[in-house]
């Protein structure tokens, strides 16, 4: 239900797992996914976010809080006093602590931001896995992604041929 | 757990070289096919520009270390530009055709498009004797054939459709003929613009969808819109010096 608090809108999002968390309506608008249930009216009652359970969701809401653009009394972003490069210097820290998760939770959040539609954290989580591929061997990246070489041998052996340039 | 194909989709959109991609693709046969798959590769590449691999002059002059596309470059180093894998008769005939005695004037009928990189082409149907008889012959000046990208009426174009424009430039008018790969045969009719002596044009440029030409001596553009397939004409600003003569950028 949403609610007022403070002269901010609340929004009520239930996990599968029957947690609800209360967001304020700016932080949950992150989501592109939300921001429309809500644009569209769909959200007079708590959102259930489906496939997405209680530790996962606190996680991708604790994300939302701190990319959510901070607004002052006077309604001017907090950029306009916090200098805008200390800021993002600020928040590229957060962003790597936050990302050291074990693989399943970092398949998690990918399939999280996915769904709830947030760019930023779904270029966040993709981008640990993009240096994986880049830098590392082929066992490193199939290992990373949790996938096995299940070609034939000849048929990685014509593939292989194929992509040797990639390998130089 | 292994993640979704739309999933992984997002992920090797991210990658920003074409040689993580193809290392990517090795990895397992679902990889190779999230990334082989036509719609992939058109987001890929909408987001991503194709790399430099070369400059075409006569052959191909592959990208050098330290150049990023060295490695992909190298791969190409036994393209066949000469296009030998054409049958005998075809290839004999496609000699002929940029040999010494080759002709600008004369009004060729048959196309074949080659990809030289996957020794494959594509024989096109022969241009129709009811457009061909449109050209007074002649009044040839010039004929240019050129590779354009499929337009807008082509339905089902995907990554490999493209469309086969032949300008015929003649004294006082061009014809436009113009193949879709999508539809599979020559437009019905010829594009067509009236010229005042467009006795010579210089290089083609390709600039946001249009083709352009500079017409000799005249300070004027010719643009085709390849989308449309319209012809029209810019007045160029007129050049810096009496005596100074323009050159194409």
């Amino acid at each position: 239900m949403a609610t007022r608090e403070a002269g901010k809108k609340m929004i009520m999002l239930k996990s599968p797992d029957g947690m609800e968390f209360e967001v304020e309506e700016a932080v949950a608008m992150e989501s592109q996914t939300i921001r429309k249930m809500i644009e569209d009216d769909c959200a007079d009652t708590a959102i259930l976010i489906p496939n997405i359970n209680s530790k996962i969701l606190s996680r991708v809401i604790e994300y939302c809080n701190k990319h959510v653009p901070t607004t002052g009394a006077t309604g001017a972003a907090a950029s306009d006093t916090v200098a805008p490069a200390a800021l993002a210097e600020d928040l590229k820290i957060w962003d790597a602590e936050f990302i050291k998760v074990n693989r399943a939770t970092r398949f998690d959040l990918i399939q999280a931001a996915s769904y709830l539609n947030i760019k930023g954290l779904l270029d966040l989580t993709s981008q640990t896995t993009i240096d994986t591929i880049s830098d590392n061997s082929l066992e490193e990246i199939r290992s990373f992604l949790s996938t096995k070489n299940d070609y034939l041998p000849e048929e990685e052996q014509t593939i292989r041929r194929e992509n040797q340039w990639a390998f130089q | 757990m292994a993640l979704p194909d739309e999933l992984l989709e997002e992920i090797f959109l991210r990658l920003a070289a074409a040689a993580d991609l193809a290392r990517a693709s090795t990895a397992c046969v679902s990889f190779r096919r999230v990334i082989t798959a036509h719609p992939f590769l058109r987001r890929f590449r909408a987001l991503h520009p194709p790399p430099l691999l070369g400059i075409l002059c006569g052959g191909l002059i592959p990208a050098q270390p330290p150049h990023p596309s060295a490695a992909a470059a190298a791969a190409f180093a036994d393209a066949d530009l000469s296009c030998s894998f054409l049958p005998p008769p075809l290839f004999s005939r496609a000699l002929e055709g940029t040999g010494g005695d080759y002709n600008p004037s004369h009004l060729v009928t048959e196309f074949a498009v080659c990809d030289p990189l996957h020794r494959r082409y594509l024989l096109l149907p022969a241009l129709p004797d009811l457009l061909v008889g449109q050209v007074h012959r002649p009044d040839i000046v010039e004929c240019e054939p050129f590779l354009a990208p499929p337009g807008p009426d082509d339905v089902g174009a995907d990554w490999s459709s493209f469309r086969v424009m032949y300008l015929v430039r003649c004294t006082t008018k061009l014809f436009l003929f113009v193949f879709s790969t999508c539809a599979g045969q020559w437009l019905a009719n010829p594009v067509t613009i009236d010229v005042f002596r467009c006795g010579a044009v210089l290089h083609r440029f390709c600039a946001h969808g249009c083709f352009c030409w500079e017409v000799f001596r005249s300070n004027k553009l010719l643009v085709l819109d390849a989308r449309r397939i319209e012809f029209s004409t810019v007045d160029l600003p007129p050049p810096p010096g009496l005596m100074c003569e323009r050159w194409p950028l």
